[in-house]
């Protein structure tokens, strides 16, 4: 009889759950899909670039974060449900069934809800799914084959359990909220007005003072420390700033309305205009009540700006860089033990195309061409000098690069090179020699931020001292084209500053590490698979007279970077896009059920300004104000964050390489706002024909 | 037909005009209200009901419960549309205007007192009896004279600037009738007003309404239960079955006749409103 009763009641309130069901079949396909992704992701493990294993737990992170998302939102959106039903719930009691009875009907409804919802978001999710894996082809040039598309059970399950405990914990919140509240106040859920809590000026105004003041205040540290790249250290500053940022954020949406509300009450004439008063009066009341929820609501947006943002930049870079990362068909990368290791210490430059042969790989069929170079740290070569970055800074004058800040810059030295050895590097790039004669450098580099600092130092004529001997710049400039790479890598910059110098001053010396340059005589496939064979292996060390002098670190071919790179752009730009959706979209549906109910409460308010003669194009543009207010003021303090935050931000990923932002900004703000508006307009649609519905004009 | 009063808060000048010319505010004429489209379940609640009242009339009406009254108020309140019959107020035929037309109408003609205050709880006292002027687009300046002007009257000045959950229910339905008066409407409409109060206060609503009446000219139509409510009034419309009944006028009574005449109505009638007092 419950469940007839419970049924009856779902298909009664159709409108009241569309609310309910809209969101949480949403949640559920997004859920489901995004889950289905972090799964199909698994093939980035191949590649050991090190962004791997940042994505890998970014995304282990955000599983956990939009768990919680939607686990509030449920909680929430459910909430509106019961409480638009408190007199309903409250008259069975009236009638006389027990308090159990009516908790039992109530759970049956939601139960009956939620499975519908369930059903129809796998279903949605895995349309979506499908639809994402075109877009994804689309990103990766059609490389991955990995990316088919499939059913995963292991995400329906994940998927189900979740959901399952946000159920729980949404009915325990809704067992609570019918017990917490007396049969008197269910019976007049509709009449009671929510009292609006009054605070004392001065505090207040204080209190947005010191709200507005934490903000700035994580603004200037952020822009002053950067984010904390330079390592466990610079965690607890940023730690710090994120904290004020936060408390900032609440602080503001918890003082703003009274605050504004003050303010305009200095504007006598404009406040007793039309219904300006009773829009700021309704706002004030609102934003007070939810000032937790929308300060939550403005972080998550902020998060999911900057998230998306940071996401297509990396993958704007990526596009950029990965040809130019990747110069050669091949490369090897040797690197040599230090002298107080096991092995003895190298005198001179392991041959690694002759090792290889020795081990029976030979390259000798493939190789067109090649160059064999090695790297010197200043340390290996003796009565060297004025060699680090700090030095360079010195002499340059320019601010450190802020994500060089966090580092000891003296002790962050620049490698050599010999120059027949970057001559050879040159030679394999189709470049022409350079020629220092005996007393002069130039200087390569494939980090953008740092080039800069070089430049202005060479400029300036710095001078290094190598092996006793001054040398003086050749170019006033940092060499940053194809010849500052020695090994391939299209997702990250591999040298951060080579001094090219006369060969004498190096002889003798152990290098840091050797790299072997090769291009390819005939076909790319067959020489590819030779040295994917030689990275399988596991070649290992590298010998000289019977003692292991360096080990081959890494070899790679153009052919797997370009599609490692192409990879990560699809991936990072997948998930950050899809992220940044998922949270939009989250916070847009709590607004929307915030204003709706906000609506449906307001309604009898609604009633009496037209029944005291207000024409309903004024009470109109009244709830359209509230609306656009709601929806906007969350955002502007999200973009406001986002603004300061994407300056680090770029920062950090202009390590990488060059970067133009605009275009992406642009791209994801336009999105962003095509949904949010879109929210925004249902939104006031809906809620205007709820407040409509109740007028005088409605009844006659 | 008399000159036309100045409007505004001019009860001085409305005091010193000359009582003799009469001027009919509202008519109703065979004003008929069903409600229910079908056959056998349609009620009629009003059955073709006719009355006029003047300028500066306090007219109460009575009956027993379902005999209509609610349904005729918000008739002639532009709040509900009758189903034949007209209502004219102030010469014009509220049942013909369109919506756009009836809001400014009802902001411009008519002042609503319900029997719960119903203030916008968002809104202090003030800002409450302020809506309709502000509505109207009036300036700030004498939006704060009219508003102060009215509360004094009625004894809620100094409880203006408290919000409506602050201050007592008799209070806030003296608030409610200055959000009712300040616009110095052609007709105030009051639906039970003392419905929701104790004695003292109903008492003290009532005496404002005396004084509306008595210093601004104000016309005032109250549906009541209540026979000494209505015995402030000078004229009693009593209702049954959706027509007037009998009327009863209290002419040069005191208030104690005139109460114990409507009392002997109200039994006869076989309504409530005896067991009231
Ligand atoms: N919206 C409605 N739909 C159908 N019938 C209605 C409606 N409103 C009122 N009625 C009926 O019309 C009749 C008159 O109702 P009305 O509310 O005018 O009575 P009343 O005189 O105000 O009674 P009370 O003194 O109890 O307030 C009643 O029989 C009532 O049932
Ligand atoms: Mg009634």
């Amino acid at each position: 009889m419950f469940f007839k009763l419970a049924l009856g009641n779902v298909r009664k309130s159709v409108r009241d759950y569309a609310v309910y069901f809209v969101t949480l079949a949403l949640g559920v396909a997004v859920f489901y899909a995004f889950n289905t992704i972090s799964g199909q992701a698994d093939f980035l493990s191949t590649n050991a670039s090190e962004i791997v294993g940042t994505i890998s737990s970014i995304m282990t992170g955000t599983t956990v974060f939009l768990a919680f998302v939607l686990g509030f939102l449920m909680v929430y959106a459910n909430n509106y449900l019961v409480k638009r039903r408190k007199r309903e719930l409250g008259l069975y009691q009236v009638l006389g069934m027990t308090r159990g009875q009516v908790s039992s009907v109530l759970v049956l409804e939601t139960l009956m809800a939620s499975l519908l919802a369930f059903v129809a978001g796998i279903a949605i999710g895995l349309i979506f799914s499908q639809l994402l894996v075109f877009v994804t082809a689309n990103f990766l040039h059609d490389r991955v084959h990995d990316f088919a598309f499939r059913v995963s059970p292991e995400a329906m399950g994940l998927t189900l359990l979740c959901f399952g405990i946000i159920f729980l914990v949404m009915l325990a919140f809704n067992l609570r909220t019918l017990r917490k509240v007396r049969l008197v106040d269910l019976m007049g859920a509709e009449r009671r007005n929510e009292s609006v809590r009054l605070r004392n000026l001065p505090l207040n105004v204080a209190l947005f003072v010191a709200g507005v003041g934490l903000i700035v205040g994580a603004y200037v540290r952020l822009d002053h420390d950067g984010l904390p790249v330079g390592g466990p250290a610079t965690l607890p500053a940023f730690g710090v700033t994120t904290l004020m940022v936060i408390a900032g954020t609440f602080l503001f949406f918890y003082s703003v309305s009274g605050f504004m509300l003050r303010v305009a009450q200095r504007f006598h004439g404009a406040y007793y205009h039309g219904l300006n008063m009773f829009t700021v009066r309704q706002l004030a009341a609102k934003i007070n009540t939810v000032s937790i929820s929308t300060g939550l609501i403005s972080l998550i947006l902020f998060f999911a700006i900057t998230s998306v943002t940071s996401g297509l930049s990396i993958c704007a870079m990526l596009n950029q860089n990965s040809d130019a990362g990747a110069p050669y068909d091949a490369t090897f990368t040797a690197i040599y033990e230090r002298g107080d290791g096991a092995g003895a210490a190298a005198t001179h430059p392991a041959d690694i195309a002759a090792q290889l042969k020795d081990k029976g790989y030979d390259l000798g069929p493939i190789t067109r061409g090649s160059f064999l170079a090695s790297s010197y740290e200043v340390s290996s070569v003796p009565g060297t000098s004025s060699m680090s970055l700090g030095d360079f800074l010195a002499v340059s004058g320019d601010e450190v690069p802020s994500v060089y800040r966090n580092r000891d810059v003296a002790t962050f030295g620049l490698f050599m090179m010999s120059e027949s050895d970057y001559n050879a590097v040159r030679a394999l790039d189709g470049l022409g020699p350079v020629s220092l004669g005996s007393d002069g450098y130039v200087l390569t580099t494939d980090t953008t931020d740092l080039a800069k600092v070089y430049s202005d130092a060479l400029a300036k004529g710095k001078t290094v001292v190598v092996n006793g001997r001054t040398l003086h710049p050749l170019q006033t400039e940092a060499i940053s084209d194809a010849s500052a790479r020695f090994e391939n890598s299209a997702t990250a910059a591999t040298n951060p500053g080579t001094v090219v110098v006369p060969d004498e001053l190096l002889a003798g010396c152990t290098p840091y590490s050797t790299c072997l340059g090769i291009s390819y005589a005939g076909d790319t496939d067959a020489a590819d698979d030779l040295v994917r064979r030689i990275s399988r292996a596991r070649v290992g060390d590298l010998t000289e007279n019977g003692a292991g002098v360096a080990f081959l670190a890494i070899s790679s071919t153009r052919t797997d970077e370009l599609a490692a790179s192409l990879g990560m752009t699809g991936v990072v730009s997948y998930l950050s896009i899809y992220i940044g959706f998922v949270l939009v979209i989250s916070c847009a549906a709590i607004l929307a059920i915030q204003q709706l109910s906000e609506a449906s409460d307001s309604a009898q308010r609604y009633r009496l300004l037209s029944e005291i003669g207000c024409p309903r194009s004024l009470s109109n543009r009244s709830l359209l104000v509230q609306t656009l207010v709601y929806f906007l003021a969350p955002l502007a303090v999200a973009v406001a964050h986002s603004l300061c935050a994407m300056r680090s931000v770029i920062t950090v990923v202009r390590l990488f390489g060059a970067l133009d932002i605009t275009g992406v900004a642009a791209t994801t703000a336009g999105m962003f706002l095509v949904v949010y508006g879109a929210y925004f307009l249902v939104t006031y649609s809906v809620a205007k024909g709820l407040v409509n519905a109740h007028t005088v004009e409605a009844r006659s | 037909m008399a000159p036309v009063a100045p409007r505004g808060m001019g009860g001085v000048a409305a005091a010193e005009r000359p009582t003799a010319g009469r001027e009919t505010v509202l008519t109703v004429a065979n004003l008929e209200k069903v409600y229910g489209g079908g056959a056998n379940s349609a009620t009629r609640a009003l059955a073709g009901i006719s009355f006029s009242i003047d300028r500066g009339e306090y007219v109460a009406i009575m009956g027993p419960s379902g005999s209509g009254k609610s349904t005729l108020l918000n008739c002639v309140a532009t709040i509900d549309q009758p189903t034949s019959g007209q209502v004219f107020i102030h010469g014009s035929d509220v049942t013909r205007m369109r919506s756009r037309e009836l809001s400014q109408f009802r902001r411009n003609e008519l002042g609503f007192i319900f029997q719960d205050a119903n203030l916008l709880d968002t809104l202090t006292c003030r800002e409450n009896v302020a809506l309709p002027l502000t509505i109207a687009g009036k300036p700030a300046r004498e939006i704060d004279q009219r508003v102060d002007g009215i509360a004094r009257r009625l004894g809620v000045a100094d409880q203006l600037d408290k919000y409506p959950y602050q201050v007592s229910g008799g209070q806030r339905q003296r608030m409610a009738a200055c959000r009712a008066m300040v616009t110095s409407p052609t007709l105030v409409l009051a639906d039970e007003p003392t419905g929701a109060l104790d004695s003292k206060n109903a008492k003290l609503l009532l005496e404002s309404f005396d004084t509306l009446n008595a210093e601004l000219k104000a016309t005032i139509l109250m549906v009541t239960h209540d026979s000494f409510a209505a015995s402030y009034c000078q004229r009693v419309l009593f209702i049954r079955d959706g027509r007037i009944f009998t009327e009863l006028r209290r002419g040069e009574m005191s208030r104690r006749d005139f109460f114990d005449r409507i009392m002997e109505v109200v039994a006869m009638i076989g309504g409530e409103g005896s067991d009231v007092l």
